[in-house]
């Protein structure tokens, strides 16, 4: 008998309903990000707000990166329901505390992927999921070197501009 | 030629190696499915969630409406058919899987 679905289907089943997963949890972060970057936005932080417009960006090329490969190995990506994100936060810290909170949520959703790549030798999707685990330390640094700001300058209304305008120069580099 | 996958009381699925496509046959009637076709109706099955269903208040006449891929077909399932759906293709697709892994081990890999 004919390897049909092998023929036309190159994931198995259960890591193409995990990277399905990966698409809807890069769009709902994608509407966090927006979400937070407006909050930023009507408080005068006007460099978090850039910032955040460029995160909720990124987080929707890396769902198209997903669904194009889910496309490209013959699955069905799914176009998910993205629910409405958290708007109001009590201050810029707290964004800053959910941003990495998130961050650390799609890291660990991350490497099931690639647990679950390696359980059934599906060596391509790792490789592939490979530059989303580099992406992650990235997201994960700069999220976390946000929060390094306020700890060290209290959060008064100077310290926060002084905050705000570091925001942008965080940079990750391996070197 | 045809092979029979998995089979339920009222559903059987079939491959067909010279379409290449499955046939679904639910209840007397035949459905011609193509490989992403059959990933789609899962999905879709995946999607339905049966303990909300049975715990909603009209599960009792509880019905869902699945278009198939193509758009040649619609499927009208009540709860206790999408519940014999449920193990209809999944379990095809396990039974997939494991031919698959019959096919990397006996016909592909020979060393």
């Amino acid at each position: 008998m004919k390897d049909l679905m092998r023929q036309k289907v190159a994931i198995q089943d259960n890591v193409l309903s995990m990277l399905n997963k990966q698409v809807k949890l890069e769009a709902q972060s994608s509407a966090a990000y927006l979400a937070m970057a407006a909050w930023c936005d009507q408080h005068g932080y006007d460099h978090s707000a850039t910032f955040f417009y460029e995160q909720s960006n990124e987080e929707r090329t890396h769902m198209l990166k997903l669904f194009h490969y889910i496309s490209d190995m013959g699955g069905q990506p799914t176009v998910a329901t993205v629910e409405a994100p958290q708007s109001d936060f009590s201050s810029l810290r707290e964004v800053f505390e959910l941003a990495l909170e998130s961050e650390i949520n799609v890291t660990e959703s991350i490497n099931q992927i690639v647990a679950a790549c390696r359980k059934s030798n599906d060596f391509a999707t790792e490789n592939f999921m490979q530059w989303f685990v580099k992406e992650q330390v990235e997201e994960e640094f700069v999220a976390r070197r946000a929060l390094e700001f306020f700890d060290m300058l209290n959060d008064d209304p100077a310290s926060l501009l002084i905050i705000d305008e570091r925001i942008l120069k965080i940079k990750y580099s391996e070197e | 030629m045809n092979h029979t996958i998995y089979h339920t009381a009222n559903g059987k699925l079939i491959q067909n190696d010279t379409d290449n496509c499955f046939y679904l046959q639910f209840k007397g009637a035949e459905y011609r499915m193509a490989v992403c076709a059959l990933i789609a109706f899962k999905n879709r099955l995946d999607q339905l969630n049966i303990e909300e269903m049975l715990l909603s208040d009209a599960s009792l006449n509880a019905i869902e409406i699945i278009p198939l891929c193509n758009r040649e077909h619609l499927l009208v399932l009540t709860l206790d058919e999408i519940i014999e759906m449920k193990d209809l293709v999944p379990g095809t697709l396990v039974m997939l899987e494991l031919n698959s892994i019959v096919q990397q081990r006996i016909v592909r890999a020979v060393v």
